[in-house]
């Protein structure tokens, strides 16, 4: 179970650790009408919103994407809406979602990209699903290239971070706001490290 | 039949597929991985048509369903990026606007700063939304 810095802040500033929300799932409930719940990837905010209000899940790389509602009558013939809770399965859930689509590049047709492409080796595979496993959280969009590499991808509003792996080496290329740096890393947890100090 | 030189000016249509994704829904452009080919990356140029034209010539040769976006950037970028780009007219004569974007005129694969700068720069001229 990942929670790390995740919070619920509610109208009133009051600050809910999302592991209490999910231990009283069904009891947290913030009275509001049509709460609405929205998801946004790559180290955006999950939040649940109603149209004054928003209830913030924090803003690591966001992993929550599953908040569920539910609305029911009160007993003063309201609506009220109640957060169930997160799934905190997500993390797993990101990232076997990301090792399905990793390992479907090696079953990638022969001409994939219309230009004489063939499927990503076993090889890169086995090691960018080690990589994602690595990377827990911080789960990366992943891409297949047509030179035998994967391609995992970070990219919020303060940058952006790429790594291309292949079956000998690993490439880095970073780009914050003008600047830009690419090199080779030597280890999977310099790979960890610099995800890290993107995100820092 | 267009010139053989490509000037700078010239527009440079790539097709980004719908399988495997290589398109980026929050940014609204291709993943730089699109740019990234042991071959060279193979783009069509304008060859003297309309983009329409060039539009409806992808559609034709790949099919709709085939076809999650149209970009394009101008050769002009590309040079500026020290990108090399290349006539590639098809052997079968099928294609007389194939030509390929390369890292220089000795060598093939994009650098990765290259690679995220053509992503970045593409313009988008045909998207299907329903993929």
């Amino acid at each position: 179970m990942i929670i790390e810095t995740a919070t619920i802040t509610d109208s009133k500033g009051r600050k809910n650790d999302l592991s209490k929300v999910r231990s009283s799932m069904g009891n947290t409930r913030y009275g509001q009408k049509s709460v609405s719940v929205f998801v946004s990837h790559g180290g955006g905010s999950v939040y649940a919103t109603n149209k004054k209000n928003r209830f913030y899940a924090g803003s690591t790389p966001c992993l929550y994407n599953l908040v569920s509602t539910r609305t029911r009558a009160t007993d003063r013939g309201g609506v009220q809406s109640v957060i169930y809770g997160v799934d905190f399965d997500i993390r797993e859930n990101a990232m076997n979602s990301n090792k399905k689509k990793v390992l479907s590049f090696k079953s990638l047709p022969t001409n994939w990209n219309l230009h004489g492409a063939s499927p990503v080796s076993e090889m890169v595979v086995n090691k960018a699903c080690q990589l994602l496993l690595l990377l827990g959280v911080y789960q990366p969009q992943v891409f297949p290239t047509a030179r035998n590499t994967v391609q995992f991808e970070y990219e919020t509003d303060k940058g952006y971070l790429e790594f291309e792996i292949s079956e000998d080496s690993i490439q880095y290329f970073k780009e914050l706001g003008e600047l830009e740096e690419e090199g080779s890393v030597e280890s999977m947890d310099e790979v960890k490290n610099l995800v890290h100090q993107f995100y820092a | 039949m267009h010139e053989t030189e490509i000037k700078d000016e010239e527009f440079l249509y790539r097709v980004v597929k719908v399988n495997p994704n290589l398109w980026k829904e929050e940014e609204k452009r291709p993943s730089s991985a699109s740019f990234k080919d042991s071959f060279g990356v193979s783009v069509d140029r304008q060859g003297g048509r309309t983009k329409e034209k060039v539009i409806f010539d992808f559609i034709e040769r790949f099919g709709q369903d085939e076809i999650k976006a149209v970009i394009r950037v101008t050769a002009g970028f590309c040079r500026d990026k020290g990108a090399f780009i290349k006539n590639d007219i098809n052997d079968d004569g099928s294609n007389d606007n194939h030509a390929l974007i390369l890292r220089s005129e000795n060598e093939i694969t994009l650098t990765s700063s290259v690679a995220r700068a053509l992503s970045k720069e593409s313009e988008i001229v045909h998207m299907n939304s329903d993929l």
